[in-house]
């Protein structure tokens, strides 16, 4: 009999254990399985490991669209969702013309975070050029 | 390039019209939402421009414009949204991915960011989301009489009215200005072939002095659309690498296959290279067809489905199923076609109650059953074949299929790949050659060849060129070939029949009452019934099995070949694991013997005693897998047969 398959997820941000990326992985239980890295360990992983979503942390990363455009140079198929305590509208035309399929404030609810990584993982990924 | 602005405070929109026209940009403009609605809806434009409050500035709900943007309608037209009161929410909203594809915007503009910013937008947005090569120079060889893009619009579309012509034409230029937006040049050299709303042309690319060779397939988007969504699904890599671009417009789509190394001047179409060289020469290139362009799509694991009904597929595929076709349709063209076939003095076709009596000029007369009483049946066909499939290339076609010199063939025409029965391919190919290329003019002599063919397969033996009448000579080998190859692949003769008798009928639908044909035409569908109703009549030799109105009790007999390792229901080879093979051949060596299973965990899984939970499992899962193979009826196993509490039993002929 074969095992049910489930889903693999990779948050990038900070490593240490906050309240808010134990909401997200608490959220995303039903689903699959959450590997929290940094930056540079995340950009390797993305090459050799494939993630059905990719989730960043903005306030962690230096760059969240760049970040982006790194992450779909090795993976155009990427699904990526950036996560921000302060979004902008600004930033959101950034970080979805880099190639994010979504750009979302940060939440605590757990229900919402499992909706909007469900509708990323239900959608086909961005068309837009790396 | 043609831009839509939709605004509805006026100054504004004249203002920033302004900016963009004097860009070099053609411009639309829509003061209102229902202006802008139209526009996306009938003409034909590259990017739209949309205020996301279109009904009222001061309303702070208002999101109309964005609300177009992501209408599914105009996904296809790339789009930026603007707004006086840029905000989070909105620019989400425009710019990520939406359930059924692209984002409704590729970016999102604030007023306030001035002109300049709009322009730089409006370019980059062009560049990269519409792709058109504005400056790609074309060049019409005028070869075979391809001359423009508006002949081209009346063989894709030709139902496309007058006034909706010059807009179509422009479209149709862009998408090629798409396809090749990274070439500098591109001579459109040939018409290869064309059917319903497709065309192929030869295309020779040119990039930095560097030529590259093309057969482009264009057509009606939908069309285009669902070939690259079958190859997508279920072609070989082979087949896939072979497509290097595809693009779509809003009415129009097209792929380009690169053929390696192949001279677009010297290819022509089978159904050419047919008429204008030797049986011998076309056998050759039928057979390296077979072997080389064919073969690897045959030689893909085959699986078998029991539950897939394939008739009642191909009833539905080619039109031949009710109510698009109902029975009255077809009893009124097969009385119709008597009377003009009479009046063209080719045959005296009689219908009595389910048969079709052909009385020839010379004398001769043959009674055969209605082939409408076996394709009218309720319920599926029946006959013994299990649902053995596999991935067919296509639909092949004698025009589509283009040749070179050598003899090397190329399939072209990939948008009907698809799951069907092992051996759809061949049984097509030789329907389509049959239908195609044979001569018709003598319906009596074409009766002659068809009945010794017919005979030579019932009784599996293979005739010579000079059995048959020259004018059937060349078609003959080709025939035999396919029929050879068939048994290779399936060793299925009913099933191969089967689908000659539904590709025949495929041939008789487009006959229509109404219509006055030539002499010519109505020998052509006399020639569809009588080969139909010749096979409805051989089927029932073939296996008594599928005689309409007898029940199905027979179970064929089960053989396993130990020395080739293969597994034969009757007629039908079934695939199978290696383990399954082990265990079958275990129950096959001891036929009608009981095998314990402890001996079989022993002798053929070779566990240890003490594993006696992995027994239970490894042995009941083989066995169900095994009996999904070869039984008719799983919840009644006739070949296996459980002896409650001990083992098993092989049934090879179960009564």
């Amino acid at each position: 009999m074969s095992e049910p398959t489930t889903a693999s997820f990779l948050l990038i941000g900070d490593v240490a254990e906050t309240q808010w990326t134990l909401a997200l992985k608490m959220s995303l239980l039903p689903l699959g399985s959450l590997c929290v890295l940094a930056e540079d360990d995340a950009v390797l992983s993305v090459e050799n490991h494939i993630y059905d979503v990719i989730i960043i942390d903005a306030g962690a990363i230096h760059d969240a669209a760049l970040l982006t455009r790194r992450l779909r140079t090795n993976r155009p198929e990427a699904r990526i969702i950036i996560v921000t305590a302060s979004p902008t509208w600004e930033y959101t035309r950034e970080a979805l013309q880099a190639g994010a399929a979504d750009y979302i404030h940060k939440t605590f609810n757990q229900e919402e975070l499992r909706i909007v990584v469900q509708e990323v993982m239900d959608k086909p990924p961005p068309e837009r050029p790396v | 390039m043609k831009i839509l602005l939709a605004d509805n405070d006026a100054d504004f929109l004249e203002t920033r019209a302004e900016f963009l026209s004097n860009a070099g940009y053609q411009v639309l403009k829509a003061g209102t939402l229902e202006e802008a609605q139209r526009i996306l809806a009938e003409e034909y434009i590259h990017l739209a421009i949309l205020d996301i409050r279109l009904v009222d500035d001061d309303d702070g709900k208002d999101v109309s414009g964005l609300m177009l943007a992501q209408d599914p309608a105009y996904q296809h037209i790339t789009k930026i949204v603007f707004t006086n009161f840029p905000n989070y929410e909105d620019a989400r909203a425009s710019m990520r991915t939406s359930k059924s594809g692209p984002a409704p915007a590729v970016n999102y503009l604030a007023k306030k960011e001035g002109p300049g910013a709009m322009i730089r937008e409006v370019r980059e947005a062009l560049k990269e989301h519409v792709r058109i090569n504005p400056d790609l120079r074309i060049r019409w060889q005028q070869r075979e009489g391809l001359h423009s893009f508006a002949q081209l619009v009346g063989v894709i579309a030709p139902e496309t009215e007058n006034g909706e012509l010059v807009k179509r034409v422009n479209e149709l230029e862009d998408l090629f200005r798409r396809l090749f937006c990274t070439y500098d040049q591109i001579t459109l050299s040939c018409i290869l072939w064309q059917k319903q709303s497709q065309v192929a042309l030869g295309i020779y690319a040119y990039a930095h002095n560097h030529e590259e060779q093309f057969v482009v397939v264009c057509g009606e988007r939908q069309v285009i659309q669902t070939s690259l969504g079958n190859l997508a699904e279920y072609a070989l890599n082979l087949a896939k690498t072979q497509v290097q671009i595809a693009e779509k417009t809003m009415h129009f789509a097209a792929m380009a296959l690169s053929l390696n190394e192949v001279e677009l001047e010297t290819l022509q179409s089978f159904a050419t290279f047919y008429r204008e060289n030797t049986g011998q020469t076309v056998r050759r290139c039928l057979d390296v067809m077979v072997q080389t362009t064919l073969s690897p799509w045959m030689q893909r694991t085959q699986w078998i489905d029991p539950q897939v009904h394939m008739v009642e597929h191909f009833r539905e595929r080619w039109g031949l199923a009710e109510p698009l076709y109902p029975r009255s349709a077809f009893d009124t063209a097969v009385q119709t076609l008597a009377q003009r076939a009479l009046l063209h003095n080719i045959v005296e076709l009689t219908v009595a109650p389910e048969q079709l009596i052909f009385s020839f000029p010379g004398g001769q007369r043959v009674m055969y059953p209605d082939p409408g009483k076996l394709l009218y049946l309720d319920g599926s066909i029946p006959f013994s074949w299990k649902g053995v499939c596999e991935t067919a290339a296509g639909d092949l076609d004698v025009h589509t299929i283009l040749v070179e010199p050598s003899g090397q063939t190329w399939i072209t025409d990939l948008g009907y790949t698809h799951m069907m029965p092992a051996g759809y391919n061949l049984a097509q190919l030789e329907t389509n050659l049959r239908f195609s290329l044979m001569p018709t003019d003598n319906l009596q002599t074409l009766w002659n060849f068809e009945t010794q063919v017919l005979d030579a397969t019932l009784h599996g033996q293979t005739l010579r060129i000079g059995d048959v009448e020259p004018s059937y000579r060349k078609a003959l080998p080709l025939i035999q070939g396919l029929r050879q190859a068939a048994k290779y692949v399936t060793n299925d003769s009913v099933a191969y029949q089967i689908n000659l008798f539904l590709g025949a009928l495929a041939y008789f639908v487009p006959y229509h009452s109404d219509w006055d044909y030539t002499r010519a035409e109505v020998a052509h569908f006399l020639h569809t019934i009588l080969f139909a109703a010749m096979i409805y009549d051989a089927l029932d030799k073939l296996d008594p099995v599928s005689s309409p109105g007898s029940q199905h009790q027979h179970c064929p007999p089960l053989r396993v070949d130990a020395k080739n390792r293969e597994v034969w229901v009757g007629n039908h080879q079934v695939m199978v694991s290696q383990t399954e093979f082990d265990l079958l051949l275990y129950l096959y060596q001891r036929a009608g013997q009981l095998c314990r299973r402890e001996d079989i965990v022993k002798d053929v899984f070779h566990l240890p005693d003490s594993s006696a939970g992995d027994q239970a499992s490894l042995i009941n899962t083989n066995i169900g897998r095994l009996r999904k193979k070869v039984e008719f009826d799983t919840c009644s196993p006739r070949y296996i047969e459980t002896v409650w509490g001990q083992g098993y039993k092989l049934i090879v002929q179960p009564e």
